[in-house]
């Protein structure tokens, strides 16, 4: 089971940024290649009253796994999958054509949630270190096109069983930059891809 | 986003052994399953359509989850599923019903449930029923025979068969390749005429769009 963590740093300045990917860099990684992630930002319509407690529903989704997004609602984990299982097709459940589940909420459920922000992560590196034990993947985050933050997250591929533990000792040996790590869970139980989604929205500080 | 072209008809019980049998034949081919539960979606709260309100902006619509039937399963014991929605079909004089329809694809982890899901979304189930039948496929078409099944004991809403033909067109400003598929509609149609009236149906049948502009 792979466990996952979000670093949001604190007061992230092009210095710093470079200081960082030199860190990594020392510990002679496996480059994996970019990657691109975009979180929206829903709001309820005032109008339509989904019901609830949360005013907001968020939507992660990768560039580089097309089709794939973790929606977030209520505490409620929403995965989509652009690889429709055989047994849907075989049934005739399926038109054959996967969209994100974004597209749907931005077309056909307009009336209960509204499109507010979209925080977008451009052109990040990531790296593979420890023979494949920690896979960190650094990010610039834009928000209206400014540069709003510097995110990176973390992975854990180990058989540890307190993979939250192991990050955390990643981040203070490798001497991290300072800021808020999170590694909280959606649920009682840890649940991926879910928790990366609470992870997101947890250190980018967007719940409300 | 895929376009949606299709004819309907609807066939009567005695005459479905002779239609399955003629359909054999056109396409050559032994009739596939087609068999799933649907669940009918509506927004928990529908807001009233009130002229120049701010409201009157926004649409609420039904959404359709399609999953393979399996009789042995509990609602909640359905772990994939496909989230359907679709806009109402073109206005205008058409040769098909065209409409709009995008689809997403679900997957569930072993403690999620589907209603409770679509409940923190907004949504409630509002009907629930099995499609089965049949289907077959000529050329780029898709031909469908079913019943609607309902209730517990999955009884047949009408003992008569309903048929739809459709072409899934995935580029839709393809106008070439739309023109191709309503040509290959219609020569169905021809080939079917007398045993089967294939027609549009009503379009505002077909709307998904819920309390307001009604």
């Amino acid at each position: 089971m792979v466990t996952t963590a979000v670093l949001l740093v604190q007061d992230a300045s092009p210095n710093s940024i470079t200081t960082f990917h030199d860190l990594i860099s020392n510990e002679i990684p496996k480059v994996l290649g970019r990657w691109s992630f975009d979180l929206k930002i829903f709001k309820q319509n005032v109008h339509g009253s989904a019901g609830g407690d949360s005013q907001f529903l968020y939507d992660l989704s990768f560039d580089n796994e097309q089709g794939k997004s973790i929606t977030v609602v209520n505490g409620e984990a929403i995965v989509t999958t652009n690889d429709i299982p055989e047994g849907l097709i075989d049934s005739g459940c399926s038109n054959g054509a996967a969209d994100s589940l974004d597209h749907i909420i931005q077309t056909k459920l307009q009336g209960l949630w509204l499109l507010r922000q979209t925080l977008k992560g451009e052109n990040g590196n990531s790296y593979e270190i420890r023979n494949g034990e920690f896979v960190i993947k650094a990010i610039n985050v834009f928000l209206h096109g400014n540069f709003k933050n510097f995110l990176i997250m973390m992975e854990y591929h180990g058989n540890d069983v307190d993979g939250v533990g192991k990050l955390e000792r990643l981040v203070e040996e490798l001497g991290f930059p300072k800021g808020k790590l999170s590694t909280g869970s959606l649920g009682t139980s840890p649940q991926q891809p879910a928790d990366l989604a609470f992870q997101y929205t947890e250190a980018l500080n967007v719940q409300r | 986003m895929v376009q949606q072209l299709s004819l309907f008809a609807k066939v009567e019980a005695n005459q479905h052994p002779l239609l399955t049998k003629v359909l054999s034949t056109l396409t050559g081919l032994p009739p596939h399953k087609l068999e799933y539960l649907s669940l009918l979606m509506v927004p928990k709260n529908i807001v009233k359509y009130e002229p120049n309100s701010k409201n009157a902006q926004f649409e609420q619509h039904r959404l359709k989850l399609n999953t393979s039937f399996d009789p042995s399963k509990q609602k909640s014991d359905y772990k994939e599923w496909i989230l359907q929605a679709t806009d109402i079909p073109s206005a205008g004089k058409r040769k098909t019903l065209t409409q709009n329809l995008v689809e997403s694809c679900i997957v569930l982890n072993e403690s999620q449930n589907i209603e409770s899901m679509f409940d923190k979304l907004g949504y409630a189930v509002e009907k629930e029923f099995v499609v089965r039948g049949q289907r077959w496929c000529y050329g780029n078409v898709v031909i469908k025979v079913f019943q609607v099944l309902v209730g517990e004991e999955r009884t047949p809403l009408d003992s008569s068969y309903v048929v739809k033909c459709f072409v899934n067109v995935d580029k839709t400003t393809d106008v070439e390749l739309l023109q191709r598929s309503t040509q290959e509609l219609l020569s169905l149609k021809n080939e079917l005429t007398g045993l089967i009236e294939l027609e549009i149906p009503d379009r505002n049948s077909m709307d998904s769009r819920i309390g307001i502009r009604k």
